[in-house]
């Protein structure tokens, strides 16, 4: 019997229930989706270094899953609260029909078991299905081969599933328990006709707070900008000033700017008391001043997924270009001088090698050189002590190495770099390092020391790179000519080359010997299929984890917008009567409709993209000891994200609270 | 005299072919300008839902409603928001005030849809509130008011655009008596002063005594009309009361 009144339930009231539906079901694909990869994964071909890589990514992502799942059934929790607030009346009159208390809530029980039970399914199966197109994707952003297309399916994952939202629905059922078992009768009867009490905020304590809010935000904003050197002298816990700032000044601005808005507003009498503006206003911000510490969660939450998917994306298209940029021959070898081997003739790997020394070419051998008077530090001449004051944690002891004109030339050429001519008492710096100090070092003109020689700078920073990588992080080379340079001082000889063939059997059998090559002297080898596969795996971990809370907490933020939209257009329905009583166009009732929820959509968006501004900022400067000078990339896919799921929610919502309010004669 | 409102054999059917109940039952009767007419009748008598049709709200099986000659019961979508818009004030007994808007905002509201200027507007509220004795309260929120001083403000909202027709759904159904005689003498003033028209729709013998005609509903029917004349309102609630008896049972509840 019971059972028979919570199905009739659902289904009478499955159009209220879309939102939270659709929610559930999302958050049960994504879940599985991301705790999928494995089996996604398991059909790529791949090497045991992106094997690695991936083992890597599965790992953080069950961690990150943990996290998610709280976040989750936070939002189940609180979707739930919502659906039963608007069933007041009904578990009223189950009451005075003498239901108790410990039915209406195994009802209640039975309901969401149904509801779990259903979007555990669909979502599972969507899951399911998605992730067969999510693995090509998986491929792409391995830029691994799929050699053959299977359908894949984890049953870890989907177990996974089941305990995580098994535990979360479980706990909403407490809490609707804990809530039923609360409720006052009269409360229940009496819900939609109790009259709502307008929060009156007096208007020059909001207009203070809101200077006081707009005050904080420009301090965090100023802090992790402009100040953000001096900042980061101190320990990293110094950020929680700026973040604890923008919080607390992101909730106080939510406090304050309805009342204040429509304090300016109601003074504007044109714009104000045009058609149902006058309405339109004072709805929005009542709305605004009963949830102002989720609005300032949701703005969080939309700030931090904007940073964070930009910052992915911007990561993973700066290492697809960069590669080519930064390691533009094949492979490298590094041999180091010691005080036991103080020779090294690093060209016997390929000469005694019949294959290798027939599939490489631009075989180019250079050594560098060490003064052990020439550290970071006096490498800055005058400017050295000024730099000292400025950036006191520096290493400034660190060596630096030079290296001879004529050997820079062979390397500039082979990775298409401008060749150079020195004076005499010239030597040059090479570098790609965005940092301003040597500039400035040149601008002084400053003359310094080595092996013995005075010398003075080239005119401009050369910009190139002696060891390959991933990103331009080359601090500075010193260029001298041949004959300065004091041939005891040797540091390490360096080997570059490129494969002459195409055939990746041999490619990879030379990889290989690279990889097992042990000399007597100490070697570091990079190859540019290495860097490659390293740089594709991280990238992949970023934009994935990126992804993944990227989207829950897009869906989340979304999700109690609509929700709290749609449950107050349900205790609204008669406020839209009386309007239509009075005469307002169909139109313009949808209209104003439209407006709030445009509005109450836009508000904790439009700070989160302005929080954002300033966030990226802070997440360039972060990402550029990486090599990375803009995020104008990654944020052009991030917003594309946004808009889509955001969008959504918020056509979804519209469409459904203009069906609440539409009146059926 | 101007005849404001006149239905004709009105007849409003619910349910299905086998089940027919006729809520209104080929009523026909005629409003004048200037004119109180209170329509009374017990609970399921057909007078709300009588007044539901003449506001548009609900719509007619047959017979036909004119207000200031035209038919209501052709019109349809925007025309019938303009109808209301223009023609007619609402006063009902759950006052239905838009809780997040103060008082003044409330009776702005009606003459903003108008696409009446803010001046304008300004210039009719304070010169209402003078009238209804609202002055006090029009920057207070609905939740700050007392019940009465709710429907009062709810009747400037309904005068205020000037209407042909004032329409009131139990006006003091949720009033206590001091606050019921306040607001039915801002009724009568403003009919008498403002030449306000103004149908009542009561089941109240003392409310009904301030129109000047009543017309008796019972089972969708109209069983009996009395106009008030020159009689005392005291004399008229007599007569009232001598016709309620004779409706039988039901209606002496309700006294």
């Amino acid at each position: 019997m019971l059972c028979k009144l919570s199905i009739s339930n659902i289904k009478k009231s499955f159009k209220d229930y879309a939102i939270y539906f659709i929610t559930l079901i999302l958050g049960v694909c994504i879940f599985y989706i991301f705790n999928s990869m494995d089996s996604q994964t398991a059909m790529l071909t791949v090497t045991s270094r992106q094997n690695e890589m991936i083992e890597l990514m599965i790992q953080l992502l069950s961690y990150v899953s943990v996290f998610v799942s709280l976040i989750l059934g936070f939002l189940i929790i609180y979707a739930s609260r919502f659906l039963i607030k608007k069933r007041n009346k009904e578990f009223g009159i189950y009451m005075t029909l003498g239901m108790s208390k410990r039915k209406i809530s195994f009802v209640l029980l039975i309901e969401t078991f149904i509801i779990g039970l259903i979007s555990l399914v669909v979502g599972l199966l969507l899951g399911i299905i998605l992730s067969q197109i999510t693995s090509i994707f998986i491929a792409n952003m391995f830029e691994a081969d799929m050699t053959k297309f299977t359908f894949n399916f984890s049953k870890a994952a989907t177990i996974k599933t089941i305990i995580y939202f098994g535990i979360i629905y479980f706990i909403v059922m407490i809490f609707n328990t804990i809530i039923v078992s609360k409720n006052k009768l009269i409360n229940l009867l009496q819900a939609s006709k109790k009259q709502e009490k307008i929060k009156l905020k007096n208007t020059i304590i909001c207009v203070i707070l809101f200077i006081i809010s707009v005050l904080m935000l420009g301090t965090a904003y100023y802090l992790v900008t402009e100040k953000i050197n001096e900042l980061l002298k101190y320990e990293v816990s110094i950020l929680l000033v700026p973040i604890s700032l923008g919080v607390l000044g992101t909730a106080i601005f939510f406090y304050s700017v309805a009342g204040m808005i429509l304090k300016i507003l109601s003074k504007c009498h044109n714009l104000y008391s045009k058609n149902l503006n006058t309405f339109v206003f004072k709805q929005i911000s009542s709305k605004i001043n009963t949830m102002v510490i989720s609005i300032s969660i949701i703005c969080i939450m939309l700030f931090i997924t904007l940073c964070l998917l930009s910052s992915a994306f911007t990561i993973k298209n700066f290492f697809n270009e960069s590669i080519n940029k930064y390691a533009p021959v094949d492979f490298e070898l590094i041999g180091y001088y010691s005080d036991e081997t103080k020779s090294i003739n690093i060209n016997e790997f390929i000469e005694d090698d019949n294959i290798i020394k027939n599939n490489t070419k631009d075989i180019t051998i250079v050594t560098d050189y060490y003064d052990k008077n020439l550290n970071y530090g006096s490498s800055l001449g005058e400017y050295e002590n000024e730099v000292r004051d400025r950036y006191p944690n520096v290493r400034y002891d660190s060596p630096v190495y030079i290296i001879g004109v004529s050997d820079y030339n062979k390397l500039a050429k082979i990775y298409n770099c401008d060749t150079i001519k020195l004076e005499n008492d010239e030597y040059a710096i090479v570098s790609n390092y965005e940092t301003d100090i040597y500039k400035e070092v040149i601008n002084r003109d400053s003359i310094i020391n080595i092996f013995g020689n005075r010398l003075k700078p080239y005119k401009k920073i050369i910009d190139g790179f002696i060891l390959i990588g991933v990103n331009p992080t080359n601090l500075g080379f010193f260029v001298v000519n041949d004959n300065i340079i004091e041939n005891d001082n040797k540091h390490s000889q360096i080997l570059v080359g490129n494969y002459s063939t195409n055939d990746e059997k041999v490619i990879e059998d030379i990889e290989n010997k690279i990889e097992n090559y042990k000399p007597i002297f100490t070697i570091t080898k990079d190859t540019k299929l290495e860097i490659k596969e390293a740089s594709v795996g991280l990238s992949a971990i970023v934009t994935f984890i990126g992804l993944y809370l990227g989207i829950i907490f897009l869906i989340s933020s979304s999700a109690i917008l609509a929700l709290k939209e749609l449950s107050d257009c349900l205790d609204d329905k008669n406020k839209y009567r009386v309007l239509r009583q009075i005469g307002a166009d169909e139109k313009d009732i949808n209209k104003s409709l439209f407006k709030q929820t445009f509005i109450f959509f836009m508000l904790p968006l439009s700070l989160a993209i302005i929080h954002t501004i300033f966030g990226l900022k802070f997440c360039t400067f972060i990402l550029s000891s990486l090599g990375v000078n803009s995020i104008l990339d990654g944020s052009a896919i991030t917003f594309a994200f946004l808009i889509a799921i955001y969008g959504i929610y918020f056509v979804i919502t519209y469409m459904c609270s203009r069906n609440i309010i539409k009146e059926r004669n | 005299m101007e005849k404001i409102l006149s239905v004709k054999k009105v007849e409003k059917y619910y349910g299905s072919k086998s089940s027919l109940t006729k809520a209104i039952n080929d009523i026909s009767f005629e409003v004048e300008k200037g004119e109180f007419v209170a329509i009374m009748g017990a609970s399921g008598s057909g007078k709300t839902t009588l007044l539901n049709m003449i506001s548009t709200i609900d719509k007619v099986t047959s017979g036909h409603i004119f207000v200031d000659g035209d038919d209501i019961t052709k019109l349809k979508g925007n025309k019938l928001n303009k109808f209301r818009r223009n023609k007619l004030g609402f006063i009902f007994q759950d006052f239905n005030l838009l809780d997040t808007l103060t008082g003044y905002e409330n009776i702005s509201l009606a003459l903003s849809i108008q696409g009446i200027s803010y001046k304008e507007q300004n210039k009719r509220i304070s010169d209402i509130a003078e009238k209804l004795g609202i002055k006090a309260i029009l920057n207070k929120y609905p939740y700050q008011m007392s019940g009465g001083e709710k429907q009062r403000i709810a009747s400037a909202r309904a005068i205020i655009t000037n209407p042909s027709l004032i329409l009131a759904d139990e006006p003091t159904g949720a009033l206590d008596s001091k606050s019921s005689r306040q607001l039915l003498n801002s009724f009568e003033y403003l009919n008498k002063e403002l030449n306000s028209t103004i149908l009542m729709v009561t089941h109240d013998a003392f409310t009904a005594s301030y129109a000047s005609r009543v017309i008796f509903i019972k089972d969708g029917k109209i069983f009996n009309e009395i106009h008030k004349g020159a009689e005392s309102r005291k004399d008229f609630f007599d007569n009232i009361i001598e016709v309620v008896t004779l409706l039988g049972g039901d209606l002496n509840d309700a006294l």
